[in-house]
């Protein structure tokens, strides 16, 4: 749930990037943070154990907009995705307003995105969520491997709720802006909602 | 009776009659380990007075199929799996509808069908596992495997799957029935190619969940020592209790004990096939964090010893979240840890 710092006049709005392990939620994350202007992000700081990786950073897009005269202050996080971090995963999603599912396309991690999957839906009704209620994205990831499968593919089993999704190989940052830009959107809009 | 490796909990099927009065001993294809079996108090008398060469029972199929002409069809979708069995059925043929993995993998190991017709995205397992553990089985090496996609999409692979899981043919799901028929030609089945003859499709005789007899004995070539017939391999995802590949007796004087995978009653079943995938997922995400360390282990072949303190983590949340039942069965997560290290060429 976004937290309204009404000294500042800023709205703050917490991001989770899900997945499974080593799917690229980080890459993400760090190619967000190297093409935002330094001016408009945060620190990016990175808690992690030898195993455990959670990544985090924040940082305020002016070009968003405003909300009622609410800067907008986006806080982005990932989670740790290898499956026995379930512990983490439940303290990094607590008041999450956007989610974006990051899935690895290689076909031999396809049960480990729908285990992923079931544990966001999991983790996030025990917080009182919906998936189809929070504003949520996913991202078909390593579309350049060759081992990948097919979009349609990806889209039957994954996303059967036809939420938005998108193409990306993030090394290369192709379509991580763009899921960027949808959940934002969506968390925005669902802030307008609110503030009527 | 079942005989259970004491090392790994593997479960075997073993006829009392061949087991002679100071027992047998018996190797675990799994772990390796061998031990005794006693024959029970009851059949110690019946074992001495057996004939010099016991009886082996032939297959026995529990519905009256005519395993020439039988199609097994695992189709997820109600409507075009019951329009390919339509289309066998007009061709002369016998089908077996099921809509998952789980029940495709009993139903084939059942019925020992000639072909399967197999979607690739199949609930609780996916057609392609099947396909694995199908292609890995000695006794069904006869059974032709055509894997379906499900969307038509020439690209919908980048590596073709039929290169991928084994499959005999690779076939997209729009061209079913029709595409079938070159490939039954081809496999040699009896076709009658008008729309007239021919029996209706039946249901698959049981759930998957309740399997009530044991599959079909493969018997064996000659006497003994006897293979007991079993997946190649232990079988990576769900599946009834199975015996794996090559466990055998070891002493030559233990007569061919009629050894099979044991199938019986599960209502466990499913919570099982979840311990399986669980234990896939777990080693899995190890192997992806420490492959450096995996590769070693393979290259020393103890990747049981070396990872065993990486599956800890992996081991608590066996414990939250598996059914006691079935998580003291047998080590799902080192067994999966060594079908990997083997695929990958640990000797």
């Amino acid at each position: 749930m976004s937290f309204i710092n009404y000294s500042s006049r800023e709205i703050n709005c917490k991001i989770v990037f899900y997945g499974p392990g080593l799917c690229g939620k980080t890459t993400n994350l760090q190619h967000i943070y190297a093409k935002t202007n330094p001016d408009l992000k945060g620190k990016m700081i990175s808690l992690a154990t030898e195993t455990e990786r959670t990544l985090f950073f924040d940082f305020l897009p002016l070009a968003l907009g405003q909300i009622r005269g609410f800067k907008t202050r986006f806080h982005l996080y990932t989670v740790p995705g290898q499956v026995f971090y379930d512990a983490s995963r439940k303290l990094i999603l607590k008041g999450v307003d956007g989610v974006v599912f990051v899935a690895d396309s290689q076909i031999e991690r396809m049960e480990a995105n729908i285990e992923s999957l079931e544990n966001l839906q999991i983790n996030l009704k025990e917080q009182g969520y919906e998936l189809d209620k929070v504003p949520y994205v996913i991202q078909y990831n390593k579309r350049d491997l060759p081992n990948a499968a097919s979009l349609d593919e990806m889209r039957r089993v994954l996303n059967p709720m036809r939420a938005p999704d998108f193409e990306a190989c993030a090394t290369v940052g192709k379509g991580v802006f763009e899921t960027l830009k949808a959940v934002a959107k969506g968390v925005l809009t669902d802030l307008k909602k609110m503030g009527r | 009776m079942i005989a259970a490796c004491p090392k790994c909990n593997a479960r075997y099927r073993v006829n009392p009659i061949h087991i002679g009065s100071d027992g047998a001993r018996l190797r675990c294809a799994r772990c390796q380990a061998v031990f005794r079996v006693r024959a029970p108090e009851s059949a110690g008398s019946t074992a001495a007075a057996r004939p010099a060469a016991a009886p082996i029972p032939e297959p026995t199929p529990e519905h009256d199929f005519d395993r020439t002409r039988l199609v097994v069809v695992a189709d997820p979708e109600e409507d075009s799996g019951k329009r390919t069995a339509a289309a066998l059925s007009e061709w002369g043929l016998q089908s077996i509808l099921v809509h998952d993995g789980v029940e495709a993998l009993l139903t084939i190991q059942r019925q020992l069908p000639r072909l399967v017709v197999l979607d690739a995205a199949l609930p609780k397992m996916y057609g392609f596992q099947v396909c694995e553990i199908v292609k890995r089985n000695e006794s069904l090496r006869s059974t032709r495997v055509v894997l379906i996609g499900a969307i038509h999409q020439s690209d919908r692979y980048r590596r073709p799957p039929s290169e991928l899981y084994g499959a005999d043919v690779y076939l997209e799901g729009p061209d079913l029935p029709d595409g079938l028929l070159p490939i039954l030609r081809q496999a040699g089945f009896p076709l009658v190619e008008s729309a007239a003859a021919a029996p209706a499709p039946v249901a698959p005789p049981q759930p998957a969940v309740a399997v009530p007899a044991a599959p079909p004995i493969q018997a064996p070539a000659q006497a003994a020592p006897v293979a007991i017939q079993a997946p190649a391999q232990a079988a990576p995802v769900a599946a009834p209790i199975e015996a794996p590949a090559q466990a055998e007796l070891v002493t030559p004087e233990a007569a061919a004990p009629a050894a099979a995978p044991v199938v019986a009653d599960d209502p466990l079943a499913a919570e099982r096939s979840k311990a399986e995938r669980l234990a896939r997922i777990i080693v899995s995400d190890i192997i992806l964090y420490s492959p450096e360390k995996f590769d070693a282990a393979i290259a020393a072949g103890n990747v049981a010893e070396a990872l065993d303190s990486d599956l800890d983590e992996g081991r608590s949340l066996f414990q939250q979240r598996i059914d006691p039942r079935v998580r003291d069965e047998r080590n799902f997560l080192v067994e999966e840890l060594i079908r990997v290290a083997r695929e990958k060429g640990m000797q």
